[in-house]
């Protein structure tokens, strides 16, 4: 028995419905998609939106609390509130300032008569070698010293303790 | 099955009336698709797109450690539509009128107003419907935030931005303000009047340019609903403006402040002057004035009260102005410091004609140059002008910036009067020395000193440090600028020498040294003219000066106008002591050491303290 040859026609004919049905399955999935996209943008851009929103109100906010800062922060505001909560604040007086690279020769406080020397010595080199200060030694020459000559005369010593005690008791009397 | 006759004009009728419908649609279809197509697609754009301005942030004005100045901030206008108002939240009333602080009768009856009679005649009222009515102005954020959480249906705010000045009049003449002004722009040829926000004044107008950015602009589109479809958003950003820092310091304008403060309670001046610079660079630290003004609230203030007085006010500059003759003198090497000068005669010959000299306060007799300068002897003075001759006295007060523009940038600045030579009569080569027939700005008077603590270099008062973006970035540097070299270098030492012994217990300004620190400056004492005449009674006190003498770090100058106390105004009773305060602050603040000073001058100095300790009330 002879086998016949498969018709031509009916195998395009399944080939152009396969095409067909393809083109229809794109176009409706691009379709879709384009559907899907656009509401993804449109989600994306409501998003955006509202994010921007808040950064604008975030900014606000910001541009709101930086002036209270500022206003808070501005020194006779400051000084206001010190006064009304009872604090005597003051600046450092000249004399309760010591400059650690001040040396002996340098001038570094008002010269009063009545009133001690407090920086005696180069802090640095005091603080490098405290064995050219003796604590109990330096005291009593630091004591010695106010006694004898007035401040604008006091010869320096090499006393890393003795400027500190000066310096807490003029402090202390400052306060 | 039936047949069904019709008539043929039936048909026709039929026919012809469906064709005219038809006719109809196409002919309306035309007329708004073509005719009229270009006035609709207009309207249905305007329906569909809204173009909004967005406004760029004004930049900020900082001072020289980055405190803020000036600063935009928002605000809210907050308002009610009567019309929308729910009678069911009147029991809401008292806590919004808590919120707001406005009275709460107040509140109700705006509220409960619904309308307002618009008419210019009681024979043709117009009524109309009110749809906003304004609550509280300049209402805060959280504050605004409250109000909308009382949800009270027709309350609601108009946000807009306004320029804030965080420290009030701290340093209000440097930073100016911004107003509302008319501008006339012109669109097809008419002419539309706008009111516009401008920066009138200071810092604001003189930075202007860097301060207020560009705007930039949002196209969108809209549902039927009025809904924003924000994926058709097309935008330009605004850039917002730059900041702009200062020299100024606002803990040492608060100093100055604070001083100036202090002076007006003590002395009840007209005006004050202070102003703080470091001679090396002409960057101002510190400018206040009395009176002054708050910017935010400028519109309050009298006009008076916003000139900025150290540069727009003149005044004779008195004993402060010897130093352009001694300077000139010793630089010109005409005299030294040890040169005699007769100060006790009356009159001397100039030009082969005698010439009276003005009188001096003390009477001092023969005196060597730095007994001039520390004793403000006013012969002293006249008879070194007279040796310089005119030509050079006017060429030295030029170049000390007398008569000249400072370059103070803000602007508001004047000239004073410095006259040529040729127009002078025959006692002012006489009386300039002294101060008298020339007027001068404060600003003059400081850059001038200054310019002697500079080793002889005038510069040109600084106040714009950088041009700095949001991320602190500088953008534009300003530099320090030279304007000319007035004296030598040695010259200006050795003046400056003269000049710390006027704060000395021999000088006129004791009150001004500075315990611990080498002081120098001069004092200034000006008669007024009055009615054409000096006036006995009302003074100009100033004191001009810097310290520390050898290496000096500040310069300043402070002037009080018409100071009431008993007695004479002097420069070294009201300015003086203003010059020390100030400095004693600045030295702490600024953490200036004192210089390294022989034996010999400690010693005086010492000696300078300890007078000083006795002068002290």
């Amino acid at each position: 028995m002879k086998l016949k040859a498969p018709r031509k026609h009916t195998s395009y004919f399944y080939y152009i419905v396969a095409l067909v049905v393809l083109i229809l399955v794109v176009s409706a999935g691009g379709g879709l998609a384009i559907v899907y996209l656009r509401q993804q943008i449109t989600l994306s851009a409501a998003k955006t939106k509202e994010t921007e929103t808040e950064i604008t109100s975030l900014d606000r906010k910001i541009q709101h609390l930086d002036t209270r800062i500022a206003a808070v922060h501005h020194p006779d505001s400051l000084r206001r509130r010190a006064e009304s909560l009872g604090l005597t604040l003051t600046q450092p007086a000249a004399k309760q300032v010591v400059r650690m690279e001040a040396t002996a020769s340098q001038r570094t406080w008002p010269a009063e008569a009545d009133q001690p020397e407090p920086l005696m010595v180069s802090f640095d080199l005091a603080l490098m070698d405290p064995s050219l200060a003796p604590v109990a030694k330096a005291a009593k020459n630091a004591t010695a010293t106010r006694t004898a000559k007035p401040a604008s005369t006091t010869k320096p010593t090499n006393s890393t303790k003795s400027t500190k005690t000066a310096s807490a008791n003029k402090s202390k009397k400052n306060n | 099955m039936s047949k069904v006759f019709i008539a043929p004009w039936r048909l026709q009728v039929l026919t012809l009336g469906m064709v005219g419908c038809f006719c109809t649609v196409l002919w309306r279809l035309a007329d708004l698709h073509i005719i009229d197509r270009e006035t609709l697609a207009q309207k249905v754009e305007a329906n569909r797109k809204t173009l909004e301005v967005r406004s760029a942030r004004r930049g900020n004005l900082l001072d020289v450690r980055g405190n803020l100045l000036a600063a935009t901030r928002p605000v809210i206008d907050v308002g009610v539509d009567p019309q929308s108002f729910n009678s069911k939240d009147l029991d809401k009333l008292p806590k919004l009128a808590k919120i707001l602080g406005v009275p709460e009768a107040t509140l109700t009856q705006t509220i409960t107003r619904k309308s307002r009679a618009e008419s210019d005649s009681a024979f043709n009222p117009e009524v109309s419907l009110l749809r906003w009515v304004k609550l509280a102005e300049k209402v805060d954020e959280p504050t605004y935030q409250q109000v909308l959480d009382l949800k009270i249906k027709g309350v609601y705010g108009n946000r807009r931005y306004e320029r804030y000045y965080p420290g009030n009049s701290t340093a209000a003449h440097v930073l100016g303000y911004i107003g509302y002004v008319d501008e006339i722009r012109k669109v097809d040829g008419l002419e539309i009047k706008d009111t516009v926000l401008r920066p009138l004044m200071g810092v604001e107008q003189y930075m202007d340019f860097y301060l207020r950015g560009q705007d930039g602009w949002r196209e969108s589109e809209h549902d039927g609903r009025r809904r924003e479809l924000s994926q058709y958003r097309c935008e330009v950003a605004p850039t917002d403006g730059l900041d702009v820092e200062l020299t100024l310091d606002l803990v040492i304008q608060s100093i100055a402040e604070s001083e100036v403060h202090r002076l007006v309670q003590e002395y009840k001046p007209k005006g004050i002057s202070i102003i703080v610079s470091r001679p090396s660079t002409g960057e101002l630290l510190a400018l206040a004035n009395y009176p002054t003004f708050d910017p935010n609230e400028f519109w309050k203030s009298d006009l008076n009260s916003l000139r900025n007085r150290a540069v727009a006010d003149v005044f004779e500059p008195g004993s402060t102005f010897k130093i352009v003759a001694i300077g000139g003198a010793l630089n010109e090497g005409i005299v030294g410091p040890e040169t005699i000068i007769d100060c006790g005669s009356t009159s001397v010959p100039y030009k082969g004609r005698q010439i009276r000299l003005p009188k001096d306060d003390h009477k001092i007799g023969q005196a060597p140059i730095r007994e001039i300068v520390y004793k403000s002897s006013n012969r002293g003075a006249a008879q070194l002008g007279m040796l310089l001759g005119e030509d050079r006295l006017y060429k030295y007060a030029k170049a000390y910036g007398y008569g000249e523009l400072s370059g103070y940038g803000p602007g508001g600045e004047v000239f004073g009067i410095l006259h040529n030579p040729k127009n002078w009569d025959g006692l002012t080569i006489s009386r300039m020395p002294m101060g008298h027939a020339i007027s001068a700005t404060p600003m003059q008077v400081h850059c001038a000193m200054a310019s002697v603590a500079n080793g002889g270099v005038l510069m040109m008062p600084q106040i714009v440090k950088r041009v700095v973006n949001k991320d602190g970035n500088t953008v534009v540097q300003f530099t320090p600028k030279i304007r000319r070299r007035v004296l030598s270098p040695a010259t200006a030492a050795l003046l400056a020498g003269m000049l710390r012994e006027v704060v000395s217990p021999i000088g006129t300004a004791v009150r001004a040294s500075i315990p611990g620190y080498e002081c120098a400056g001069k004092t200034g004492t000006t008669q007024k003219i009055v009615d054409g005449k000096y006036s006995n009674t009302e003074h100009i006190a100033t004191f001009t000066g810097f310290f520390p003498s050898s290496q000096p770090e500040l310069a300043m100058t402070i002037i009080v106008d018409e100071p009431n106390l008993k007695g004479t105004g002097y420069g070294g009773v009201v300015a003086a002591p203003v010059f020390k305060n100030i400095g004693e602050q600045l030295i702490q603040y600024l953490a200036i050491r004192p210089p390294q000073v022989d034996s010999n001058s400690r010693e005086a100095i010492a000696a300078s303290d300890k007078h000083q300790k006795n002068v002290r009330p």
